[in-house]
């Protein structure tokens, strides 16, 4: 995560720092263009004039997953593309984060049943911060999930010592 | 397995490799130079446009063969959003199957809807009440305008032009928001369904109807001076990806890509549906005005004149519409006698088809879905060869396609 | 100037195209079978009758042996049932009249449809297939084909053995059909002969099975992703 990774004991200064990084993190989490099926066009919506993402710092949407913090998976996941998700989300640059967006992205959506090649939720295949319920979800229900998404950054402890330091392996969520 | 495909790729530039052709192939070279071209040997690059790629309109991956910044071969590859829609045509009831015919073509999920009811309609011998053609007619159109405008926008975002699509997004949401007041959503509608539509229009809502178009037209006139004459857009899609018109047709094209051609083909016309046969409407076809008949700017301002046509029959089925019912009475599980028909009406995208195979029962046998997005797809590689590597972004633009309806 | 699926087969009979078998009405051309010409138990049956329309009363004699097969999944023709269905104002059956051929014969008459003048099918809209029912001894292909000039259109049927589910390929004829075919190939395992680029369209190209037969099993894993 970091140079500045649990380099340092808690102290006042340590909570100040971790309170600026994350203030600068979460009001500038750029995300990836990544819209699968429906609800990309969704979240073109949020992109848009009317319900403006940029308002929260989150509207530069990057091309290539190597500039981009965040990966908003807005659509069906199928086997094909899953390979495909993985490796972009392995070419992310830590601190990264993924919005699971829409029914499909969260556990299949309408094709759970007789989908053969969907897969059941995109936390099979990559990490997960939030879940986005909808059949395309609202433009607001996609900015409260990047809200609450800032929340989760604001609480982060970045600079204190957690434990070993290691990163937790990412376990598959179970089918 | 050969990944760039088995199409004969246009011939390369020839690339001088004796001393006689270097001669005639150019005249001062420093020294040095001519070692250098002579020895030097290059090969294509391939590389992966997609699946994920701002331009492509979705998961699709075209493998280009690129000899410098000449495209030589185009590969689409697909299945990156293969959702299974036929399969689950196949295992739930008709009705039921109704909100998955609105994830096919997600930007035009009325004229998918449409489609499905009208074949479910057909092999039933379901009639349909006055009002409810109206009224499917009415959000047909509202919703060909919506789909339209966002073609309109991301093809000027993968030129390079961001004001439009924020322009087309400002009047996409009021068309939202009308859709939203019918049926409750904004994108996924399943409103028309089998027998009519779901329910009836509220009250008020032809008057806002009425007033957005009064507002729209107005807009219509801003599109055109910010992007459709624009200098660098007519520089950028004119003379681009030309497909002459025997093409279009042996490669099965459909809608505005057949149009842009010059082939003055439009289901609502020549096979008409629903009320249009009553409308007093143009069918638009590409004129070659700016460029070549048939190229990219062609195609595009085909769909953009689809918008003003399409406003001009929303106000002739506003001033006419009847009173009644809107829907003929139908059951929720509805056992459909057995028989197979195709229907075909025409989507934004060009004709979509449902093929509808009934055993009888609730089931249907077969439920096959002809996305017009996957046969004009088909074509990229022939409209490809040969051209530059930027211009190959404004070709797929053209295109017009939605992935949820090229792989299903 | 053929504009019904009746005059296509007339004109095509004129001309003297080789294997057109007839026309089929549209609850025949939901059965598998439908003339009995692949099933050797049971007993041939009339020609079709050539009138598509609804007054199909003498039909419902003709294609009784077949219908025995399937008629416990038929019920709606007794008219309005239990569930509530409304009759509906014409009788029945409704939909399209298929014109059968033979896939041996497919192309030539792809051929002629698109270049007879009478008959300037220029389109192909669509070639599928279709899997009837799990033990049914065919699989059809079904091609749909648009007159721009006539503003007509007819629907074809072949139907292919399953145990061998080869037919030869339309694109020579319409280049349209290049995708198409090669998506029928991938979910129903049919055998295009001399298709250009036989390669999986839409599924992955390891995939096991072909998806739209009714006997598909659906894939457990994949990849090392679950799939139930």
């Amino acid at each position: 995560m970091g140079l500045l990774e649990n380099k340092l004991q808690e102290n006042l200064l340590t909570t100040k720092v971790d309170w600026l990084l994350n203030w600068a993190r979460l009001s500038s989490i750029w995300p990836m263009t990544f819209g699968l099926a429906c609800c990309a066009i969704e979240m073109m919506a949020v992109g848009a004039s009317h319900h403006d993402i940029d308002r929260f710092g989150a509207g530069a949407f990057r091309a290539t997953p190597r500039q981009a913090d965040l990966m908003i998976v807005a659509g069906t996941v199928n086997f094909k593309m899953a390979d495909r998700i993985k490796r972009l989300w392995e070419q992310m640059a830590h601190p990264k984060y993924v919005i699971a967006l829409g029914a499909c992205a969260t556990g299949g959506g309408p094709y759970y049943k007789y989908g053969y090649n969907v897969v059941k939720g995109v936390d099979r295949v990559v990490p997960v911060d939030v879940y986005i319920a909808g059949c395309p979800p609202r433009p607001e229900a996609l900015l409260e999930g990047l809200m609450k998404l800032q929340d989760k950054i604001r609480t982060q402890k970045v600079v204190r010592q957690i434990g070993s330091g290691e990163p937790a392996p990412f376990v598959p969520a179970p089918s | 397995m050969t990944e760039t495909g088995t199409r004969p790729a246009p011939p390369p530039a020839p690339r001088p490799s004796t001393e006689e052709d270097l001669d005639r192939w150019s005249g001062e070279l420093r020294s040095g130079e001519r070692e250098f071209v002579l020895d030097v040997k290059t090969q294509d690059l391939e590389v992966n446009m997609g699946p994920q790629h701002p331009s492509t309109h979705g998961v699709l991956r075209v493998l280009l063969r690129a000899d410098g910044e000449i495209v030589t071969g185009a590969q689409p590859h697909l299945g990156y959003l293969h959702r299974c829609a036929e399969k689950i045509g196949e295992n739930v009831e008709f009705l039921q199957y109704l909100p998955y015919t609105d994830r096919y073509d997600y930007l035009s999920a009325m004229n998918n809807n449409l489609g499905y009811s009208m074949a479910v309609e057909k092999v039933a011998g379901i009639e349909i009440p006055e009002r409810g053609q109206y009224v499917r007619t009415i959000c047909a159109e509202l919703n060909r305008i919506a789909s339209h405008l966002l073609a309109f926008g991301t093809y000027g975002l993968d030129i390079g032009a961001i004001t439009p699509f924020l322009y087309a997004f400002r009047e996409r949401e009021e068309i939202l928001h009308l859709f939203e007041k019918v049926c409750g959503a904004r994108l996924t509608y399943s409103y028309i369904r089998i027998g009519g539509v779901f329910n009836d229009l509220p009250d008020g809502w032809l008057e806002e109807l009425s007033g957005f178009l009064d507002v729209f037209e107005e807009k219509w006139q801003e599109y055109n001076d910010l992007l459709s004459f624009n200098h660098i857009f007519v520089q950028r899609t004119a003379n681009v990806g030309i497909l002459p018109p025997e093409k279009a047709i042996a490669w099965g094209c459909t809608g505005p890509m057949l149009r842009g051609s010059g082939v003055g083909w439009d289901v609502r016309r020549d096979e008409p549906y629903l009320v249009y046969p009553r409308l007093d409407f143009q069918v638009c076809v590409g004129r070659g005005e700016k460029g070549t008949l048939g190229d990219c700017w062609d195609r595009y301002f085909v769909r953009v004149e689809e918008m003003r046509e399409s406003v001009k029959m929303l106000r002739q089925l506003i001033r006419d519409i009847p009173d009644g019912p809107v829907s003929a009475d139908v059951p929720r599980a509805l056992r459909v006698p057995a028989g197979a028909g195709y229907v075909g009406i025409e989507n934004p995208r060009g004709e979509l088809g449902h093929y509808v195979v009934s055993e009888g029962g609730k089931v249907a046998r077969r439920c096959r879905v002809r996305g017009p997005s996957f046969c004009n797809l088909s074509i990229l590689p022939e409209l490809m060869g040969g051209t530059m590597l930027a211009d190959a972004v404004a070709i797929i633009g053209s295109v017009d396609i939605v992935i949820g309806e090229t792989d299903r | 100037m053929a504009k019904t699926a009746a005059e296509v087969v007339e004109r095509l009979r004129a001309i003297g195209t080789p294997g057109v078998i007839g026309l089929l009405d549209p609850a025949q051309a939901a059965e598998p079978d439908p003339l009995g010409r692949h099933a050797p138990a049971k007993a041939v049956a009339p020609p079709a009758v050539e009138k598509p329309t609804a007054g199909a009363k003498p039909d419902a004699e003709a294609k009784t042996p077949e219908a025995e097969s399937s008629a416990e999944e038929k019920p709606s023709e007794k008219g309005p049932s239990a569930e509530g269905t409304k009759a509906p104002a014409k009788a029945g059956p409704f939909g399209d009249p298929h014109l059968y051929v033979e896939p041996a014969h497919v192309a030539a008459v792809l051929q002629t449809l698109r270049d007879d003048a009478e008959l300037r099918f220029e389109m192909l809209i669509d070639v599928t297939g279709i899997d009837y029912k799990k033990d049914a001894p065919v699989l059809g292909v079904i091609y749909q084909l648009l007159s721009l000039s006539h503003r007509a259109r007819v629907t074809l049927r072949a139907d292919v053995p399953k145990v061998d589910p080869a037919i030869d390929t339309a694109f020579p004829v319409y280049p349209a059909a290049d995708w198409h075919e090669r998506e029928a190939a991938e979910m129903f395992g049919l055998v295009f002969r001399g298709h250009p680029d036989p390669r999986n369209i839409l599924l992955a190209d390891d995939w096991v099975g072909h998806p739209l037969r009714k006997d598909y099993e659906f894939p457990v894993e994949y990849h090392g992703i679950s799939g139930v």
